[in-house]
């Protein structure tokens, strides 16, 4: 493993100065680009000898920088009717992972298939569906929760924004979409694609009549 | 510098520790920044990557420079996207994370 200390010199493309350049390594608040009030205190980072702009973090700090990212937890939840429940418990069942981290990853997951381009409002799509019809008609009284990073809260946000939705329709939105996509389409490729995803995190349940789409 | 000599050089910079990662706008487009995968993950897609799934681009900001792009096809990895270019006999990683996401 290679550890580099304060001082030491290296090169990378700086953003900025738009060239290649050479940088040295130095301990400093590290500010997340995404938002750069979100900081990390007494971070090794690579920063450009021309402009001064921290361009690269080593193998070293990303430790320190993950277990910041890991720490920042805030809870999201709703009220929904309880067969969106039944939906998400049966997903979790199937990937063995607890409903906090499977909603988690059912959010990631479609969020990103819906974000892809020319997909139009998908969540508008979702709540005006045949499925949505059934499933939305009884009393909202199950309540879903999970807990999300920073990153994936403000992710949240821009879907709401983008799908002109509130919170509460994008849980229920989401788990529409599992219903229809990964439970009865459980071997269409968007199941397919997220029960690979899932395994990464360990053996899908073997009896489960969604194995055969691993 | 060829596929083979590429592949055979990153992999030895993430087994050796010897790589950074390029502070960009976007860093969740880095999983290997967020932690959710680590360098053994990265040397299992490089592995994963055939030949004709390997591209070398010139980098957008210097021509002089390659960025070096897999794509990995079998695996628990199929399909995920690595772009990184090497300096100073290491590796800057750029991007690493699933080929369905834009870029």
């Amino acid at each position: 493993m290679r550890f580099l200390n304060e001082g030491d010199k290296s090169q990378a493309v700086c953003l900025t100065c738009k060239n290649l350049v050479d940088t040295t390594y130095r301990y400093a608040t590290f500010h997340f680009p995404e938002n750069p009030k979100k900081t990390v205190e007494d971070v090794l980072q690579g920063f450009c000898d021309v402009c001064g702009t921290a361009v690269a973090i080593p193998a070293q700090s990303t430790p320190k920088i993950q277990k910041e990212l890991r720490r920042n937890d805030h809870p999201v939840e709703a009220r929904v009717p309880p067969p969106l429940e039944d939906i998400l418990n049966m997903v979790s069942s199937t990937i063995r992972v607890e409903p906090q981290l499977t909603m988690r990853m059912l959010f990631n997951f479609f969020l990103q298939e819906w974000t892809k381009k020319g997909q139009g409002n998908p969540v508008g799509k979702v709540m005006k569906s045949a499925m949505a019809n059934r499933l939305l008609k009884g009393k909202a009284s199950s309540r879903v929760a999970s807990r999300v990073d920073v990153e994936m809260l403000q992710t949240l946000e821009r879907a709401q924004a983008r799908f002109k939705t509130n919170r509460s329709d994008l849980f229920k939105a989401v788990l529409i979409g599992a219903g229809h996509d990964l439970v009865e389409r459980s071997s269409s490729p968007k199941a397919k694609r997220f029960y690979k995803m899932a395994s990464l995190l360990g053996p899908i349940e073997e009896k489960s009549h969604l194995a055969a789409t691993r | 510098m060829g596929f083979r000599e590429a592949k055979q050089k990153v992999i030895a910079c993430l087994s050796n520790g010897d790589f950074d990662n390029e502070i960009r706008q976007d860093m969740s487009k880095n999983r290997l920044f967020t932690g959710e995968v680590g360098a053994e993950d990265v040397i299992e897609m490089v592995k994963a990557c055939p030949g004709t799934r390997y591209e070398v681009r010139p980098h957008h900001m210097k021509k002089s420079m390659d960025v070096h792009i897999m794509r990995p096809m079998n695996g628990r990895y199929s399909n995920w996207y690595v772009k990184f270019y090497f300096v100073s006999n290491s590796s800057m990683f750029i991007s690493v994370h699933p080929e369905s996401e834009e870029t």
